[in-house]
């Protein structure tokens, strides 16, 4: 374990996480120094599980296998670059930390739906649902940012997803492009101030800032909603960050809300977590956000994580 | 900018008459529909992947023409491999040699051309054989860090 280094942690991010955390703030920040455990998710559309289990730990790896994803490992042992191996190039497994695997396993996409994965890369999320699609359907993938689209290219051919479609758009012009209504399902797992990747990289508390929170939950409310527009009535959205600040999460699924969105409890086999917010700084929100997940560092030992599992009701706006 | 298109029931004919001749792949996967993208390279995808419009790409890369030959991507190997007759098997100690980009000495009574690479029930892209020598076609991406 190592402390985080004195001055990374801003006088107003202390305050507010002792606020937001109140006595789980000390084990938030123990866990928030300490590198995340490394994990690995199986492509079992390429290879047999159990047999490249097999042959993983004949070459000395040791996996644990994370409760809320059936094809998902922690390398308890393993080599030192996970990145550089034979298996990894030819697309059997993909690395991925283990919180990542939850808004996918959240929206639970069936083969042959379709679905839309607005801020796709760099591609852990939408070729895991590739994978749980069986490789039949539709994902159009988008990220709007060139550099993390060649990396989500890159991603999505190594894994073999041959029912994704990728477009590099902003994603609030997306039901002007491909009109309202479209989707089955609609995955946003939004651009934030990333909190929850502190264990890999202490620039995010750097960078923290409340106005960084309230720009980015701007874009975020906008993202939400073009991107609930995406979805057919009936249909299921998740809404996810990897950041624990309530304006980036509960506010951003309140405005959709607003719209008559209804929020559903996700089924996340094993996962430890906490109910969504409903009072913040002396405001009382709905009452159906505490359907919604957070996930502490400490409650499984991952990144910090916000689910929020949605339904666009028949007859929806 | 859309640089892709699906291929045209004569070209799909075109495609499996090579895929046929140079491989000995009778067909392609059931469910799965052939794009053309950029400067002859050849993809498969859902035909709901297919038909959206507009997106950058679709699918997945499996097989480009070269003077060679139509030389089949790794994922390409993967999907068509299992329908190939002109495999050539790299036994596990040249594994690592093989995803490196070396080219390989081999024994196989096949005649000179393309051949899909395997090693056990791993498909490890294609290669081009002639007289005892197996070269590496394997894409610089897909290559281990030379050992």
């Amino acid at each position: 374990m190592e402390a985080i280094p004195p001055g990374i942690l801003k006088p107003s991010f202390e305050r507010r996480y002792r606020e937001l955390l109140g006595p789980d703030y000390e084990d938030f920040l123990r866990f928030t120094s300490m590198k995340p455990r490394r994990a690995v998710r199986i492509n079992p559309m390429k290879v047999d599980p159990d047999r490249l289990i097999s042959r993983l730990e004949g070459r000395g790896w040791r996996l644990e296998r994370i409760p809320w994803y059936e094809h998902g490992y922690w390398v308890v042992e393993g080599p030192e670059k996970l990145g550089s191996t034979v298996e990894h190039q030819l697309g059997l497994y993909y690395v991925q930390e283990a919180a990542s695997m939850i808004p996918p396993v959240a929206l639970s996409p069936e083969p042959g739906e379709s679905v839309a994965d607005v801020a796709a890369a760099p591609g852990s999320k939408t070729t895991q649902m590739s994978e749980m699609m069986r490789w039949r359907g539709l994902i159009l993938a988008n990220d709007p940012d060139l550099a993390r689209f060649s990396a989500l290219s890159s991603n999505v051919q190594r894994m073999g997803c041959v029912n994704v479609s990728l477009t590099s758009l902003d994603g609030r012009v997306l039901p002007r492009i491909f009109g309202e209504e479209r989707f089955d399902r609609v995955l946003l797992d939004a651009p934030c101030s990333s909190v929850g990747e502190a264990r890999r990289d202490w620039g995010a508390l750097k960078r923290w800032s409340l106005r960084r929170v309230r720009r980015l939950a701007r874009l975020q409310e906008e993202l939400a909603i073009s991107a609930y527009r995406l979805l057919k009535p009936g249909g299921l959205m998740v809404y996810s960050t990897c950041t624990l600040d309530p304006e980036e999460n509960e506010f951003v699924v309140l405005s959709l809300i607003r719209r008559g969105a209804e929020v559903l409890r996700p089924r996340v086999e094993g996962l430890l977590f906490r109910p969504g917010l409903t009072r913040w700084a002396g405001r009382e929100l709905d009452p159906s956000l505490a359907r919604t997940m957070r996930v502490l560092p400490q409650d499984n030992d991952t990144m910090a994580f916000f689910v929020a599992l949605i339904r666009k009701p028949e007859g929806g706006s | 900018m859309r640089v892709w298109r699906r291929a045209s029931e004569e070209e799909v004919e075109r495609f499996l008459a090579r895929l046929e001749r140079e491989y000995g792949i009778s067909g392609l996967p059931e469910g799965w529909v052939l794009v053309i993208s950029g400067r002859r390279r050849f993809r498969l995808a859902t035909p709901e992947a297919a038909s959206l419009d507009p997106a950058r790409q679709v699918g997945v890369y499996i097989a480009k023409e070269t003077p060679f030959g139509l030389i089949l991507s790794v994922e390409g190997s993967q999907m068509l491999g299992p329908l190939a007759s002109r495999v050539i098997e790299v036994p596990e100690r040249d594994l690592e040699r093989w995803m490196a980009g070396e080219d390989l000495e081999v024994r196989a009574d096949l005649g000179p051309g393309p051949v899909v690479v395997r090693c056990g029930s791993l498909y490890l892209g294609s290669g081009v054989y002639s007289r005892g020598r197996l070269r590496n076609m394997v894409p610089s991406a897909r290559r281990l860090p030379l050992l």
